[in-house]
């Protein structure tokens, strides 16, 4: 058995300590210029394509996906790919090509509001119930993960990490609304790449390189020659690949079910779209977000083929050997402290990622409720939730939105929401 | 496969939404942007070139992983 507590010191706690001040102080920024509920919930429709396409993809490089694409890695191998190359890709382009002219231009704010539109409330109540149940559970889900890692990695009891993680969440959520959770995604993007790339290759450089480490998959006895190989194996009736499944389910199944459902409805993602300035921005938003998604399996699948080689045991039934943490005993195995903080803190940012995703989109399905019929043009800054926002506090723990709940009655409609530094009646 | 069964039974005793209500959500009447900026114009802002680009590069890595 491995030890799996990290050897942590002053400097590893000092940079989680720093990052943390970060993402609360972008909240704070982000506060500073909110002024309405679209700016609350779709960053006034203002942000540029890059920052949009980061956060689409940040949203969905979640702690869960890091560790569990190393653990596909170490367990199948090169065909992991499948689940970014094909199980992603094609349906990010079609949204970004096809989709989004008329998600972003019909100019809802959600996907279920955009059902209710083409379709009716039947269907609008439907997806907002399904799509809430189910973002409520993942954002737990990976919260709890998070809690596991950090008892598992630094000791810390499961109340605590969730606490802890929850509490700075919802600050920075509740602080600055959308545009706080999206540029929080912009940084967690980098901290994630800057705490993997250089585990990839401090592992590639132990196992010898590229040559190296395929060298010591084919001599592995529980690898072998297939686990270098996406679609070796693949023809129908003859599978003898480490997935165990022929070309149909990867290209329909994964590829084209189970992807387009996912990346074209998924309003964790699609939101950050949504926010984008222009058409031509919500656009080229998942086709930017693309590009990065193409390249993130190389910092996945080659730490879990690494881990699969270096770690004796993984995989197998001894304590703390599954192939999920193949991944934190890397980061044991390699990282010097200080670089140990760093790659803490892109664990951490990439389970707040996973959870802030899933807590923003799960806010804003909370207060859109529909609202009238079809709006007048230009007048979007007037349609506020009528009811007391408080799903930040729903869906959590903590929450500082009691201070800026809107004024209860009188104005029928209130001029804006929510905010503390314009209450300028004069808007509506 | 039910799947596929119910959905194409519901929307035969469905009544379909007109056609006027329809402006703007479905991709035939999309509401395109009546002044686009010039920049949005660009070559390398132009999705299908953005697209096209990451679905080779895809094709390209799935061969070179076959």
């Amino acid at each position: 058995m491995e030890e799996l507590r990290l050897d942590t010191n002053l400097v590893d706690y000092l940079i989680l300590a720093i990052y943390f001040v970060v993402v609360l102080g972008i909240g704070f920024a982000a506060k500073r210029v909110i002024k309405t509920s679209l700016d609350y919930f779709l960053s006034g429709r203002s942000l540029p394509a890059w920052i949009t396409g980061l956060a689409f993809i940040s949203a969905n490089l979640g702690a869960l996906e890091i560790l569990g694409m190393a653990a596909n890695g170490a367990q199948f191998g090169a065909a992991t790919v499948h689940y970014y190359w094909i199980g992603a890709i094609p349906a990010m382009v079609f949204l970004g090509i096809v989709m989004m002219p008329f998600y972003y231009g019909s100019k809802v704010r959600s996907v279920p509001e955009y059902l209710r539109l083409r379709f009716n409330r039947p269907t609008h109540l439907l997806n907002a119930l399904s799509f809430a149940f189910a973002t409520v559970l993942i954002a737990g889900v990976n919260l709890y993960a998070l809690a596991l890692v950090l008892e598992l990695l630094l000791g810390w009891p499961i109340l605590l990490g969730i606490v802890v993680a929850a509490a700075i969440v919802l600050g920075y959520i509740t602080l600055g609304g959308l545009s706080s959770a999206i540029y929080n995604e912009v940084l967690q993007f980098f901290i994630i790449l800057a705490a993997l790339i250089p585990l990839a290759l401090v592992g590639l450089h132990d196992v010898g390189g590229w040559e190296g480490l395929k060298e010591a998959v084919r001599g592995s006895e529980k690898a072998g020659e297939p686990f270098l190989h996406a679609w070796e194996g693949t023809g129908v009736g003859n599978v003898t690949n480490p997935l165990e499944a022929s070309w149909v389910p990867i290209v329909f199944g994964l590829g084209f079910v189970l992807s387009f459902g996912y990346w074209t409805t998924n309003f964790a993602e699609v939101q950050r779209a949504l926010s984008a300035k222009t058409l031509g921005a919500a656009r080229r938003t998942p086709l930017i977000g693309a590009y990065p998604k193409v390249f993130i399996p190389f910092i996945t699948i080659i730490p879990g083929l690494v881990a699969l080689i270096v770690i004796r045991g993984l995989g197998s039934d001894a304590p703390n050997m599954e192939n999920n943490n193949a991944i934190p005993l890397l980061m044991n195995q390699y990282l010097p402290n200080g670089m140990l903080g760093l790659a803490l803190v892109g664990l951490i940012a990439a389970f707040m990622a996973g959870v802030a995703g899933n807590v923003s989109a799960f806010q804003h399905r909370g207060h859109l409720r529909p609202v009238g019929a079809l709006r007048p043009p230009g007048a979007q800054r007037r349609l506020l939730p009528r009811r007391r926002p408080r799903t930040t506090a729903t869906s959590g723990a903590c929450s500082t939105s009691a201070r800026r709940r809107p004024p209860r009655s009188g104005a029928p409609s209130p001029p804006s929401w929510p905010t503390r530094s314009s209450p300028s009646p004069s808007r509506s | 496969m039910a799947d596929a069964i119910v959905t194409v039974a519901v929307t035969f005793v469905t009544k379909p939404k007109p056609i006027e209500e329809l402006q703007g959500l479905v991709y035939g009447m999309a509401n395109v942007e009546e002044h686009e900026p010039a920049d949005e114009r660009v070559w390398y802002r132009r999705p299908s070139l953005l697209g096209g680009g990451v679905l080779a590069l895809v094709l390209a890595l799935n061969i070179a992983f076959i």
